[in-house]
Formats: structure tokens, sequence, C-alpha cells
């Protein structure tokens, strides 16, 4: 296999070009060599101190691990050759001559779920609407243990099939600090300067479910949703209603990126009950909550009330991904197309 | 090379990855961090299953060097060690398609 494509230049320049590449990768090798090890002494710090207090080694460890597995039949053979439950691992494109196509997907769906219903419709295979919230849940619970961007990319799949809207871990080269967790339940924010808790509710149901949550006495931490109340629109409206409160500050590169702030400023997201279901389109409207709580988001009255999620001791875990809606169509509020069998 | 034996098959994983065009002794410096990094990751994943106490019974017995009775209790311990392997190693190769494919962006760029 040609690995470099279209770009390599036969004779001299391609060997050179081989060798500047074998040197990235190695550095790469050894860079992620490093953080890996560095994980597993900062995960298991007690088991490696008792390891160094008895003299052992564990690249020794390592090393018998591997024979025992050998032996136990983890054959290689099983294991290079079954890569994806139904999939095969697709060799890597070659590189294009322009460098426009390198941000292609290696993995169907692997950065764009749509691309992965499309593979799984190509492929003829069916979903089970049915059985996607438990397998949402299964996922996110093993995502919890072993947090990895390939779980996240397998739950904003599952999570685009179930709800039709398309959902993402990563945006535009962002990702949130996690993508499930326990939620708590937030009050009201003020909208425009002016705005009174009274004027969150029109009905008297939204009266008598909303209203008590009250207004929190500071602003979120985008400030209002409009300037002014003459320039109040309904988006502006949804916004309030079906907001989350993320911990932005936890975000990767949040602090060393100067525009991110103002990208994720009300940045579409998707929050799914894997225990019932029910999912609603909201947006990113406040930091928090802090750390201590336990909790990693923050949901709007309106939003849990949705999501039939309460606070307290029997709190809440959600899914909560991005939104990949760059044209803006995707309405806030409760997912319709969930099918009514999974509810 | 550390290993003689691997969790991998070297060829079929430089094929996978298509990094065949690089020199042998290239490829054999490739895999064997890949496999060092992969045995990290392995016996993360196992330990994670373990209690404190499991995991210091658990190394005695792999060093004791006895295939049959570490086989045994992995098998007691993990419920399906297959699965968890299995996931080990597919989201390695993923992490590893992700590296080179970042490589061969870096190249372009240079």
């Amino acid at each position: 296999m040609d690995h470099l494509g279209e770009y390599s230049i036969p004779g001299r320049k391609e060997k050179k070009d081989q060798q500047i590449l074998f040197e990235i990768i190695e550095k790469a090798l050894k860079k992620k060599q490093q953080s890996v090890a560095a994980d597993f002494k900062q995960k298991h710090g007690k088991f490696v101190s008792w390891l160094q207090a008895n003299s052992k080694q564990l690249t020794t460890l390592q090393t018998h691990l591997t024979k025992a597995m050998m032996a136990g039949g983890l054959s290689a053979t099983i294991l290079t050759n079954s890569v994806m439950p139904g999939t095969s691992l697709p060799t890597l494109p070659n590189l294009p001559a322009g460098s426009e196509h390198v941000q292609e997907s290696v993995l169907p769906g692997a950065e764009d779920p749509r691309l992965a219903l499309q593979h799984l419709a190509g492929n003829g295979l069916q979903i089970d609407y049915a059985q996607l919230p438990n397998q949402i849940l299964e996922k996110a619970q093993n995502y919890k243990q072993w947090p990895s961007e390939n779980v996240e990319q397998e739950i904003s799949t599952l999570v685009t099939q179930a709800t039709g809207v398309p959902s993402a871990a990563t945006l535009d080269g962002h990702k949130m600090n996690k993508i499930f967790g326990y939620f708590g339940k937030e009050q009201h924010l003020y909208r425009y300067p002016g705005d009174t808790v009274a004027d969150h509710a029109k009905t008297d149901f939204e009266k008598q479910a909303f209203l008590p949550s009250g207004i929190a006495p500071g602003l979120g931490a985008f400030g209002y949703f409009a300037p002014s109340k003459t320039q109040f629109t309904k988006k502006d409206e949804d916004r309030e209603k079906y907001y989350i409160a993320a911990q932005t500050f936890l975000f990767p590169g949040y602090y060393s990126d100067k525009e991110y702030r103002s990208w994720l400023k009300f940045k579409k997201v998707i929050i799914y009950n894997p225990q019932n279901g029910r999912a609603v389109v909201a947006v990113i409207g406040d930091a928090g909550p802090a750390q201590w709580t336990g909790k990693t988001y923050g949901g709007s009255p309106e939003l849990m009330h949705h999501l039939k999620m309460v606070d307290g001791k029997q709190k809440t875990e959600a899914v909560v991904l991005f939104v990949d809606d760059p044209e803006d169509k995707i309405p806030l509020g409760p997912v319709d197309s969930i099918p009514e069998e999974v509810l | 090379m550390k290993l003689t034996n691997s969790l991998l098959q070297k060829e079929s994983l430089m094929n996978e990855l298509g990094l065949t065009d690089f020199a042998s002794d290239q490829q054999g410096e490739l895999f064997a961090l890949m496999m060092d990094i992969l045995e990290i990751k392995v016996l993360d994943a196992v330990l994670s299953k373990l209690t404190e106490a499991e995991q210091k019974e658990f190394t005695l017995i792999l060093l004791s060097e006895d295939i049959d009775n570490t086989k045994n209790y992995l098998s007691k311990k993990i419920k399906n060690m297959d699965k968890l392997l299995s996931e080990v190693i597919i989201d390695f190769k993923q992490d590893l398609l992700t590296d080179i494919l970042e490589a061969k962006k870096e190249l372009l760029r240079k």
C-alpha cells in the first residue's frame, strides 16, 4: 500500500518524506507511551507503590500478562480480524494532493453520526428503536468507567439514531469534559433587564410547575438572553426555557482558546435521558455546577420536567451532546421524533 | 524487540495501519512502541476490574508463570475477558489510526 498516496513523489523526495513520516509517527507513539504510563500510575497509584515496595517491575507484569492472554486462547488472529462488531477496520485513506480532504472521517460515523446512519442503511442493517435507550444506557455506563473518544462516538451515533437529531461529542474540534453525568435542577435565569420570575410562566400549569423554582440572583454565564424586553424574541425565550449549565470551565481548551467562550455561548445541545428515552434540544446557557456537588450539569426547570429528571437523592444521569446544526434549523424543546414505543 | 509473543501480529497490524512501506526495522520499532502502549492498556483494564486485594493476589499468580492458574483466576474474576480485551484493542486501534492520520496531516503541513 502506498501510504503517501498522491502526495508521494517517486525517488529521493519520497524516501525523505517516508523518513519524516516515520519520525512523526515514532514521536507521537513515544508521547502516547509516556502519557498512557503516566495515566496508569495515576489511576493505580497504590498498586504501583505496592509493586515497587515488593521489588516487582511493571514491565515484567505486562510481559507475563501478554503471555497469559496468548495462552488463554485470545489469539492474535481473533484480535486482528475483528475490529468492530459488524465492520472491519478500514484502511487509511491515501493523502490527497490538497489538504481539504484530510478532515475526512477515518471510520464511518467517527466524526459525523449521520454518516454512520448512512453506513448502517447502506449495509441494510435495521435499527431496533425499542432497544436504543438500553443500548445508550449500557454504553454510557461503560463510558463512566472507561471514557474514550470511541465510546463517545458510539453514543453519539446511537443518540442520533434514537432521536433523529444529528448529535456529536466533538464539534468543530471542541468537546465537553464529560458527555454523561448527573443533573441538578437549576433556577430560571434573567432574560433581559427588568425581567421577573412571574413573566416566565404563561399558563396555569407553567405557573404551578415552573415558577416555584425561582430565579437565580445573578445573570447566567453568558449574560442576558436579549439586550431589552422589546428586543426579546421567541428564540430568546426558548433558549432560557431549555437551557443547561455545563462545566465549561473544565472543557478542554477553554482557557487557552480565546474564541471558545463565544463559540459556546448558547451552543445547541441535546440531552438524552437513557432511563426513559426522552430527549430535549437545549442550549448551553450557564456555567456550572461546581465539581464538589458531584453533578456534571444543571437543567432548567422546563428541561428537567420534560426529561422526567429529578434532583436530590434520586438525581438522574443523562447524556449531553452537541447538536450539529450549522444552519440553525432544529428547534429547541422536547424532541418529537422519538418513536412512541420507546417512551 | 522486547517481546517474543505479542497480543497482535506485526504484519497484520502494519498492514491495517498502512505502514508496510516502512523499512522492516522501522516497522519493528513502531510495533514495539505500539505493543508497549497496548500492554499497559490491557493491564489497566484488567486491574480496573479487580479489588485492591485481588490485584495483589493476581500479580503473585501472574508472576508465578503458572498460565493455567492465571487463566482460571481471570475467568473467575472477570466475566467476559474476551469482550474486555476486544474493547481495549478496538479503542487502541482507533487511537492509532487517528494518530497516523494526524501524522500524515503534519507531513502535509511541512
